[in-house]
């Protein structure tokens, strides 16, 4: 009996090129999907939030926040939400992005820099949603006050040292006016 | 051979569905790549 070994090589390559390819297509189908669906998933960023009741006036005690773990954010323009965490300061809220700087910034945390660019955005914190306008804080006092804020919330180490560095940008959450001509 | 890509082509049509459409497939793949990521075993 003879073996056609080229057949078998290419049968061999098919078997292992399918199973290589599973997990890729699985993860691309998420990602695609999350796109869609209405706030993010657990890693994927997802679509605008949709659900929740929306909230235009201002929360005047923040002080529920503390027990919040995550919120999401959504940014008006592109219209994408991702889970990020969040703590408040004598009634101002923050939010972080850690690991800027270098690749990760270039090929994976675009929304910084949107955010930077343009803060209008919407937050949903425990299925309420409210109009936000993001502001970077490169300074200040506050800064040392917001990274102790998150260290001791989440038990990650955040220093003023990272913000100047700019491996971490830190932004105040507050109430989108609409009055000044944007929608 | 031919027969043999559209198996694979089969295999790879059925597993986007199942992460489509199969509740709890989505997140089991997410949370088992998150605690991949974040170096936890199990």
């Amino acid at each position: 009996m003879k073996v056609n070994s080229k057949a078998v090589v290419r049968y061999l390559a098919l078997v292992i090129g399918t199973l290589v390819l599973i997990p890729v297509v699985a993860l691309g189908a998420l990602a695609i999907s999350s796109r869609s669906s209405d706030g993010p998933s657990v890693i994927f960023s997802g679509g605008p939030l949709e659900s929740g009741e929306l909230v235009t006036d201002w929360e005047s005690d923040w002080s529920f926040v503390r027990g919040v773990r995550t919120f999401e954010l959504q940014l008006l323009n592109p219209p994408r939400s991702r889970t990020l965490w969040i703590v408040e300061i004598d009634g101002k809220l923050y939010l972080n992005s850690n690991y800027m700087g270098g690749l990760r910034e270039r090929y994976w945390k675009k929304w910084p820099a949107q955010a930077e660019e343009d803060g209008r955005g919407t937050m949903r914190i425990q299925g309420k949603r409210y109009p936000i306008m993001l502001t970077r804080i490169t300074s200040g006092p506050i800064i040392e006050q917001v990274a102790q804020a998150f260290t001791r919330k989440y038990r990650v180490e955040m220093t003023p040292a990272e913000v100047e560095a700019e491996t971490l940008w830190l932004f105040e959450i507050a109430p989108r006016n609409e009055t000044g001509g944007s929608s | 051979m031919k027969y043999s890509y559209c198996i694979a082509a089969g295999v790879l049509l059925t597993v986007v569905l199942i992460v489509l459409f199969v509740p709890g497939v989505a997140e089991g793949i997410e949370i088992r790549l998150l605690r991949f990521l974040a170096g936890v075993d199990r």
